[in-house]
């Protein structure tokens, strides 16, 4: 498991996030530009050779449509992942909360259960003290372990937001080639001849890109469920019986059984 | 056989040292309290809407995030416990190891005078 400070992990979500904002910000700008240099290109081949135009036009307006909305699907998709990845940021508190405000408070008691408050308490002798330095012992121990496993639930939770945070930059990279391919595409659209190829290669870019997201959707998924796998293991300690007998907090008291 | 001053030195330990569980109690409960709070909504463990992973990975934190909380509200009781016990060890202290048997089951209980 790693263990990067939450406060780093929280930074570089919100950077993530604003990363992905911005790329989905500068395809809509750059699709924008397209649509207008595609509209200008139309205008302008209507002057020259009205028969041709309206060819042209027809032919362009089906593909237009159907790439346009491939275009939003993309778009709403990583928007999707944006929205998604905002409550993420709870992920990242609740660790630093186990980490730094349960952890160190049950950490700190392992030390005092195990050790002698009085220092007079060694004078003490007999069957009954030698039961309680076990009981104690058996106490301090089930402590430690207890902070174990603070600690590893509160580094798996950032370890999680990190994996978050991989996923949303994982789609930055399609997001500029999309960028990129569009502003390609649009310089394409100069004459109504290259008009359609340019459309066809847009459509293809926002296939790449789709395809691209869809591939880093998997493998995130795939590092989500071999994070399942790391808590099972960071949680073992929960069924150590030397620790936990049955499971239970090891009992050193059985007052109703006594009376 | 202690004197009685020896046996009043190591009745006093005993309660200096069921002070220090009674504090323990008070301490693990407030941590205990604190990490009640600490839920989180399935929605927060991943961005991706893909049913099922979030879900998953909430399910696995709520399992562990109860088992931790259980543990350190039993924790809690039996540090209180223990200061019990250590009372009713100062109480029967007289410096010998006569009725041992007896002592072991009135200061730790029945059937539990192991770790």
């Amino acid at each position: 498991m790693r263990s990067e400070s939450p406060e780093t992990a929280e930074a570089r979500l919100r950077d993530a996030l604003a990363q992905c904002e911005t790329r989905v910000n500068d395809c809509r700008a750059e699709f924008g530009s397209f649509e207008i240099s595609l509209n200008g290109t139309l205008q302008n081949a209507g002057y020259l050779s009205p028969i041709a135009a309206i060819a042209v036009r027809r032919m362009a307006a089906g593909r237009w449509e159907s790439i346009t909305q491939e275009f939003r699907r993309l778009t709403a998709e990583v928007e999707k992942f944006i929205d998604g990845a905002v409550p993420v940021l709870s992920l990242i508190s609740v660790g630093l909360a186990w980490n730094r405000e349960v952890l160190p408070t049950v950490s700190g008691l392992a030390g005092t259960a195990k050790n002698f408050e009085a220092n007079a308490l060694p004078a003490w002798s007999g069957p009954a003290y030698e039961a309680y330095r076990e009981k104690r012992e058996a106490q301090g121990e089930a402590i430690a372990a207890t902070g174990t496993i603070i600690q590893d639930i509160g580094l798996w939770l950032t370890d999680l937001a990190d994996k978050n945070i991989a996923f949303l930059l994982s789609l930055i990279d399609p997001l500029i080639d999309l960028v990129k391919a569009i502003a390609e595409a649009a310089m394409e659209i100069a004459t109504y001849i290259g008009l359609l190829e340019a459309i066809d290669t847009l459509a293809a870019a926002i296939a790449n890109a789709a395809e691209a997201i869809l591939d880093m959707e998997i493998k995130a998924l795939q590092h989500a469920a071999g994070s399942l796998h790391e808590i099972n293991e960071a949680t073992a300690i929960l069924n150590d019986n030397s620790y936990f007998p049955a499971g239970r907090w090891p009992q050193a008291v059985n007052r109703k059984l006594a009376h | 056989m202690p004197d009685s001053d020896e046996i009043a030195l190591v009745r006093d330990a005993l309660e200096v040292e069921a002070r220090k569980w009674d504090e323990m109690t008070a301490t693990m409960g407030a941590a205990g309290r604190k990490a009640h709070g600490l839920t989180l909504e399935p929605s927060s463990f991943w961005a991706s809407p893909v049913p099922g992973v979030s879900g998953q990975l909430s399910s696995v934190y709520q399992d562990v995030h109860k088992l931790i909380i259980n543990l350190m509200s039993d924790a809690a009781i039996e540090f209180s416990e223990i200061a019990g016990a250590l009372r009713t060890a100062a109480y029967r202290y007289d410096g010998t190891d006569q009725n041992q048997a007896r002592d072991l089951v009135e200061i730790y209980g029945r059937y539990n005078t192991h770790p």
